[in-house]
């Protein structure tokens, strides 16, 4: 089995892919995500989502952040930052393949 | 089995069943309490009421299950007040009622008011059951103080109407609803009232409906009581957490009520005060509940 990384690794190269233990259900642009390894569900909310859509394991964190920021006429570098920080974050979640989840806090164990 | 008294049938969700009894009031009285519940397509469980075995206390009552081979029992409730075994006698029923096998079944209240059908879901001690007997009285029709079902073929709610169990604390907001005693004894139970759908309204039991109005409620004392909108996703994450058995079939599960969430619109509802937050439902589905459909 391939060593998992930090997501603190992630970086601006990095080219993220969904975890293929992910179900996603989306409404009006938001999603429940149920990482179905660790039997949590996790909410993300609309940028959130809009970058986890795009997670296709071929375009890199950079790159995701151009094409967000031409859609949204925002500052590259700015959403360069922000595009980082919610990869990371689902990288933390344990919503990304090879990186090590490390944060449980946020996310709610499955039902009674 | 010969017994004085036999019941009709009960379906009650995953557990379709039939009472026994040595006495025919003890038997009268369960099928009152119990009659909300619609008839079975056939009977599968069987239950006799009989007096208790002699380690019981002195006049106590037992219901027990009889094992259909007819060579086994199990005695699921047993009381010397009529009124507390009926008591546990449902919440036996609903441990037997609930089950994800058969559906995907949520940890709510529920209501009806034409074709809006209006989810409850909480935790215990939300106020689930004082906020679902207040809508009925006010003419909304009942489906569940406890599990709301989403069927499988189609995702209706199909109606589990147990008695309503009115706590304690509630029951002073319910005077007109504290149930006779019990054959024997001397008033109802004080911790929790049994209380048949049909006893607040004649007709009170609802019909299968679609979820318009996902409204998750928590009773605060001195709250004031307001609905605030939530987005479906979010409304569809708390959803999930108030499904019984989520991690026995989470994906199945999660498909499901993300298609409940979407037909319907979500809101959290701070309830200080019941008549009026009987009285924000109430304007919530005459204002066209699920307008803003998905």
């Amino acid at each position: 089995m391939p060593e998992l990384r930090s997501p603190e690794t992630l970086d601006e190269r990095s080219v993220p892919v969904r975890s293929r233990h992910a179900y996603v259900e989306e409404l009006d642009g938001e999603a429940v995500v149920l990482d179905e390894q660790a039997n949590r569900l996790h909410l993300l909310n609309h940028t959130a989502t809009l970058i986890w859509n795009c997670l296709d394991g071929v375009v890199d964190v950079r790159g995701l952040a151009l094409e967000i920021g031409e859609v949204l006429e925002l500052p590259v570098e700015q959403v360069s930052a922000d595009t980082l920080a919610v990869v990371r974050e689902l990288g933390a979640e344990g919503l990304l393949e090879g990186i090590d989840r490390c944060k449980a806090d946020e996310a709610h164990d499955l039902g009674r | 089995m010969t017994k004085a008294f036999r019941s009709r049938g009960f379906h009650a969700l995953a557990h379709d069943f039939r009472i026994h009894a040595e006495s025919v009031p003890i038997g009268r009285y369960l099928e009152g309490v119990l009659s909300g519940f619609p008839e079975p397509a056939s009977v599968e469980h069987e239950y006799l009421v009989r007096p208790a075995a002699q380690h019981s206390a002195p006049g106590s009552t037992e219901i027990v299950r009889i094992d259909v081979d007819g060579d086994g029992e199990e005695v699921v409730a047993s009381s010397e007040h009529l009124g507390t075994l009926a008591g546990s006698f449902v919440h036996h029923l609903n441990r037997m009622a609930i089950d994800a096998d058969y559906a995907v079944m949520c940890h709510a209240g529920g209501v009806q008011r034409d074709d809006v059908g209006v989810v409850l879901p909480a935790d215990p001690e939300s106020g689930k059951t004082t906020l679902t007997a207040g809508l009925v009285r006010a003419g909304f029709a009942y489906l569940s103080d406890e599990a709301v079902v989403f069927g499988d073929d189609t995702g209706a709610i199909e109606p589990y109407p147990k008695p309503l169990s009115i706590d304690a604390g509630s029951q002073h907001l319910f005077p007109e609803l504290e149930p006779a005693p019990a054959p024997g004894d001397d008033g109802p139970p004080e911790d929790q009232w049994q209380v048949p759908p049909d006893a607040i309204r004649p007709g009170a039991v609802g019909t299968p409906c679609r979820a318009r109005l996902i409204v998750f409620p928590k009773y605060e004392a001195d709250a004031v009581t307001e609905l605030a909108p939530r987005s479906r996703a979010a409304g569809l994450l708390e959803l999930a957490t108030n499904t019984f058995d989520f991690r026995d079939h989470p994906r199945r599960s999660l498909a499901r009520l993300a298609e409940v969430v979407r037909g319907a619109r979500c809101f959290r509802l701070a309830v200080g005060d019941l008549d009026e937050a009987c009285a924000l439902i109430t304007k919530l589905v005459e204002d066209g509940g699920g307008q803003d459909r998905a």
